[in-house]
């Protein structure tokens, strides 16, 4: 797995390096996936599909969301001390998701996100319109989609903890596509849920 | 010169912690270690108190918010030994303890504090480097080491 996380880390870290090495969108892409098809102990059992579609979907596969978040918190770490090495924080949360929302926004996805929300007592809403990883899903159809995606998106959710938990800000980070009321899918739209913890 | 050079982690436990005593004055490298440990240790203190961000910290002792830099300048006094600080945005802590010989240039010690910084940097974005353990590449101390001893080659 340290391999996996070592291509994720220089496809999100070259790009903003002193010598602008930059990754090809796809791979990443790829890799992501593959990271999921591993994880979730999917190689050559096609016949199993049954699991994905289950109602207790992150229950079952606890261990492996588990597993692909902490990845995504590895490489948020490394590439956050990276990205803040010439940039002064003073150490507030609101600065801190600030800076996930521009700087390193920016170095991973090209964009920074697209609103930001807080209700000033320690929870954050971050909005993404056009969350690329996830862009070319289309998990309306079924509960299997649906569970993959959300998979997925868990390692953004691991980036976006780690880069929280660097600048010394420990958070819970949740995030999801799915609009409880109309009870459709939003994406490629995704909202990150940061609650901070208390000190 | 810096006789000691400290990297420590956010939650202050030390990363590394490299000296630079000669051996020919007789004292032990046990001994040595140890007393520099003490006073790292020590002057972390001060470094809490420079940091920006503390609310318990009176404004005007916020050196750091005020400079807007990541070198702090000079700490303390400890013993015979002046102590010098640098916190990154992430708390990562480097202290060079200097025995002051000459007056020393602090652009130049700022400017070294800065690369040890650029080192540790590159050494987080290895994947295989643990996060927030006590640092063990030999490829890091040997950085370290050789810009310790160039700026003490230069001082003295």
């Amino acid at each position: 797995m340290a391999s996996a996380a070592a291509a994720a880390q220089s496809a999100a870290g070259a790009a903003g390096a002193p010598g602008k090495r930059l990754v090809n969108d796809v791979c990443v892409d790829m890799l992501l996936l593959e990271a999921s098809s591993y994880l979730l102990g999917r190689r050559g059992k096609p016949g199993e599909a049954e699991d994905l579609e289950a109602e207790n979907f992150r229950e079952l596969h606890h261990s492996a969301i588990a597993r692909l978040e902490s990845l995504g918190w590895d490489v948020g770490c490394r590439l956050t001390e990276r990205l803040c090495q010439t940039k002064l924080l003073s150490g507030e949360p609101l600065e801190a998701v600030k800076f996930i929302c521009k700087d390193f926004w920016t170095e991973v996805f090209r964009k920074q996100i697209d609103k930001l929300q807080t209700d000033h007592r320690g929870t954050f809403v971050l909005r993404e319109l056009n969350f690329k990883w996830l862009a070319k899903y289309a998990p309306d159809k079924s509960r299997t989609d649906r569970n993959l995606a959300w998979f997925t998106l868990q390692f953004a959710c691991g980036l976006v903890r780690g880069a929280m938990a660097t600048l010394n800000q420990p958070a819970t980070v949740k995030a999801d596509f799915w609009d409880e009321k109309t009870d459709r899918s939003l994406l490629p739209a995704v909202s990150f849920t940061i609650r901070l913890k208390q000190a | 010169m810096i006789v000691c050079l400290a990297v420590i982690s956010k939650a202050n436990a030390p990363l590394l912690v490299r000296t630079y005593v000669d051996p020919s004055l007789g004292e032990d490298q046990a001994d040595t270690t140890i007393r520099f440990h003490h006073i790292v240790h020590t002057s972390l203190d001060v470094v809490q108190e420079a940091r920006a961000g503390d609310r318990h910290v009176p404004a005007c002792r916020r050196w750091c918010a005020a400079t807007r830099d990541m070198f702090l300048g000079h700490l303390c006094p400890m013993d015979e030994y002046e102590v010098y600080g640098y916190v990154t945005s992430t708390q990562v802590k480097i202290l060079a303890v200097l025995e002051e010989t000459v007056t020393s240039r602090k652009s130049e010690l700022a400017a070294l504090l800065h690369t040890i910084h650029g080192f540790y940097v590159n050494y987080q974005l290895n994947p295989f480097s643990p996060l927030n353990q006590p640092i063990g590449s030999e490829r890091f101390k040997l950085a370290v080491d050789r810009q310790v001893n160039g700026y003490n080659a230069d001082i003295g």
